[in-house]
């Protein structure tokens, strides 16, 4: 009777298959090429030159964004420019002017737009609108 | 308080960071990191991007980073590593940047890389090479990486983990994981 397969393989040839597969790719690891020349053209001069250019634009960038801002404050401050006031004195000058000293109320009608008041028995809170409180004790 | 972590640098090592740190000699010692680590780092690049052109312009933003930022360097891992770690870093950025400029899926994206490979002037492959090249694009990224970072370059499993911030256990399952994939759809579809 004629045999099936008359070839012999190596001992486990097919179940090394696959790894051989990979063994043989190993071997052509550099299937990547490049232009002729290239690495000899990688040039670190032009490298440096172009970050040193680009530090000096963002450089300049920066200077001329924090000069502009500042500017800007500067002229906001000028125009925007409020008037000192001592508020215990302005409190003071509001309750003489404005206390009724019989009737014990206060009469509030100038000055104080930019302040609430209650009164708490003998103690005036006035807050304006920061939320800064000014107490004032009515003897 | 946070200990630093020591690393094996060679003296040649310390010598050119010390340069490259200090002002007055930083370009000549940087022409010298150029020269020493531009064909490791194209290719580190060029595996992931595939495409010539593609890694000719993430290379050039590569060492400009590392020229950016060599102060900041912590000295807590090698140079190399440092730079792989930019390298990688850059070149994710960069495919983001290509799928978020195209409208791509991942998947379609790495179809059309491959697909290019074929029309590659610079691409020295037969089909089983741009078959491999494609089974390894479509793997997980952590896959990708580790295979390529031990199977190309013969990194150890320490050296990945310091590039990729995991832990050597993951990475050797990882890394198991892609070599499996790998050798299953070769063995599936080559015919021979």
């Amino acid at each position: 009777m004629r045999k099936s397969n008359s070839f012999k393989v190596p001992k486990k040839y097919f179940e090394n298959f696959d790894v051989e597969i990979l063994e043989k790719l190993k071997f052509k690891k550099n299937v990547f090429t490049f232009p002729q020349n290239y690495f000899e053209n990688i040039d670190s001069e032009k490298i440096i030159e172009i970050e040193k250019s680009r530090s000096f634009f963002r450089n300049l960038l920066i200077t001329s964004s924090v000069t502009m801002s500042l500017m800007i404050l500067f002229i906001l401050n000028t125009f925007n420019k409020k008037e000192f006031v001592d508020e215990t004195f302005l409190v003071n000058d509001i309750l003489e002017e404005n206390f009724d000293y019989m009737n014990q109320n206060l009469m509030i009608n100038q000055y104080s737009s930019n302040y609430t008041y209650q009164n708490y028995d003998n103690q005036i809170i006035m807050s304006n609108f920061d939320g800064d409180f000014d107490y004032l004790i009515i003897d | 308080m946070k200990r630093k972590k020591s690393v094996l640098i060679s003296d040649q090592e310390k010598e050119l960071l010390q340069r490259l740190k200090n002002s007055k000699s930083k370009d000549n010692a940087f022409r010298e990191l150029v020269n020493q680590s531009k064909k490791n780092l194209y290719f580190q690049i060029r595996r992931l991007l595939l495409s010539h052109e593609d890694t000719n312009d993430v290379l050039q933003n590569v060492y400009l980073k590392i020229y950016r930022s060599i102060q900041k360097f912590k000295e807590e891992s090698k140079l190399s590593t440092w730079m792989y770690r930019i390298a990688y870093n850059e070149s994710m950025n960069y495919l983001k940047s290509k799928e978020k400029k195209y409208f791509f899926s991942s998947e379609i994206m790495y179809n059309t890389m491959i697909n290019n490979l074929r029309q590659d002037p610079y691409f020295d492959g037969d089909e089983l090479d741009i078959k491999l090249q494609g089974i390894i694009a479509k793997l997980p990224p952590k896959q990708k990486l580790v295979f390529q970072m031990k199977y190309y370059d013969d990194l150890k499993f320490k050296e990945i983990s310091q590039i990729l911030g995991t832990s050597v256990g993951a990475l050797k399952t990882s890394y198991h994981l892609a070599k499996n994939k790998i050798k299953k759809e070769i063995s599936e579809n080559q015919t021979f």
